[in-house]
């Protein structure tokens, strides 16, 4: 015979037995996969933030698509909620509007010390920082300044101020929440819209009482329970020498800000 | 005929372990080593492939031979490892989901994994019997597992040192790489000596 019909006859061969093997096996192992599943990926962000309590976008889509609420998106928001349910059919339910906020506007004269009190001249993080015993002279609760939020924050919602002290632009932060769990002095937190479009937040966490506080920061809640006394609805109490308001009962009257000897009290403003 | 079978597969997963000594299938072992189950899992599919690879591509050979048309080896070989490999990754895709996930690319890229074309090619220039070709392939996949197994291992160690941030990531990679190379290099002549064959 002909060598190269032989060698065409002879691959060809080859090509169609495994062509015919490889149809076969697709039918038999096919996995089923939701045609719906990558149009929602889409919808999504694609941070992969978590916020929602899957892993990743993927995790809540596929989760969405067993029946999970479609209002879970942190970063997405309203939009996407809205987006979500006329592809799945169902109700998009009330979105929560989250934030996060750093509870601290910083001492602009802190430095930053090793634990023989020598300038601190480690790794610049925070973290490191932290674990390593180190302290800031001034307060020792807070920010630290190294700015690993910063380096957390996906959407690069979070910048250093003059003071090296971290602020979340209200405008980019999408409440994902990514960047609370990175603070090792806790100091990010996660705050809900309620019903006003303003409340008061205390931006302190510093133990410090009177004096002591005083000298450490300008912008301290020394614990004088001032604003206590003035607010109408008795939402605000002092524990641990610093304030707590509760933002659901606060009617965001603006007596407490006025009444802080210190400025530690501050409007959280919604922006839409 | 026990110690022959022996000294095939052990001087393939040792003496001439197909990563480290003969420098085959270097982009898996450096791709999918970070962890140990992926890596795990790699090892596993490559040995599964290389095995089913030679039980296919040896009978092919001899008809290749009968046929005098040996120039078709690499073309007919690729064919039917592609083949296989697609299956491999069918079956993985149902079966194991996970592992799925955390072999990504690398999965299809068995396809064009010399380790297994060069399992199959060097086992029929060896000229072993089908049986002793099927104990070299099963001995090559293992040889592989073994040293993405220890090589996932190195790295994990490697990470936790913190090493320079100039060799960090792929540099300190490839120098432990070599490390272990030159550790494997210890066995030749072990196995020789060892079975007396």
């Amino acid at each position: 015979m002909d060598p190269i019909i032989l060698t065409v006859a002879l691959v060809a061969a080859i090509g169609l037995v495994g062509a015919i093997i490889l149809v076969v096996a697709s039918r038999a192992l096919a996995v089923e996969v939701d045609e719906r599943l990558p149009e929602i990926v889409a919808i999504l962000p694609g941070a992969n933030c978590g916020s929602c309590g899957y892993p990743g976008c993927e995790g809540y889509a596929k989760a969405m698509l067993d029946g999970a609420a479609v209002n879970a998106c942190g970063p997405g928001g309203a939009e996407v909620a809205r987006k979500l349910a006329s592809c799945l059919g169902v109700e998009a339910g009330e979105t929560v509007v989250r934030r996060a906020i750093v509870a601290c506007r910083g001492a602009a004269d802190r430095k930053l010390i090793t634990v023989d009190r020598a300038n601190y001249e480690g790794a610049p993080s925070c973290r490191v920082f932290s674990t390593m015993g180190h302290i800031s002279d001034s307060c020792t609760n807070g920010c630290i300044g190294f700015g690993d939020c910063v380096a957390a924050c996906p959407f690069d919602a979070i910048a250093l101020n003059e003071n090296d002290v971290a602020v979340v632009d209200p405008e980019i932060c999408t409440g994902c929440g990514l960047c609370t769990t990175i603070c090792p002095r806790h100091l990010i937190s996660l705050q809900e819209k309620g019903h006003h479009d303003r409340v008061s937040f205390v931006l302190c966490h510093s133990v410090l009482v009177g004096k002591k506080a005083k000298e450490a920061c300008a912008n301290t809640c020394l614990g004088c329970h001032k604003c206590e006394k003035v607010c109408p609805v008795a939402c605000i109490t002092v524990e641990n020498n610093v304030a707590h308001i509760d933002v659901e009962q606060c009617i965001s009257c603006g007596a407490c800000i006025e009444a802080c000897p210190a400025g530690a009290i501050n409007p959280l403003v919604w922006v839409e | 005929m026990m110690a022959q079978y022996a000294s095939i597969l052990f001087s393939m997963v040792l003496v001439n372990n197909f990563v480290l000594v003969r420098f085959l299938g270097i982009c898996p072992f450096l791709g999918v080593s970070k962890k140990l189950d992926s890596a795990a899992g790699m090892g596993a599919a490559v040995t599964l492939v290389i095995v089913l690879a030679i039980a296919v591509t040896w009978p092919i050979q001899q008809l290749l031979v009968a046929w005098g048309l040996e120039y078709l080896q690499t073309i007919a070989f690729i064919l039917v490892i592609a083949t296989l490999v697609q299956l491999l990754e069918m079956a993985i895709k149902r079966f194991i989901p996970p592992l799925y996930e955390s072999l990504g690319v690398y999965l299809p890229l068995i396809t064009t994994n010399c380790a297994v074309l060069g399992a199959a090619i060097l086992t029929i220039d060896e000229g072993y019997t089908y049986p002793q070709a099927l104990v070299a392939g099963l001995g090559a996949g293992l040889g592989f597992l073994l040293a993405m197994v220890i090589f996932s291992g190195v790295r994990k160690r490697v990470e936790d040192a913190e090493p320079p941030e100039c060799f960090r990531g792929m540099p300190i990679t490839l120098i432990s790489a070599a490390i272990t190379a030159i550790a494997f290099m210890g066995f030749s002549g072990v196995i020789d000596h060892l079975f007396g064959v």
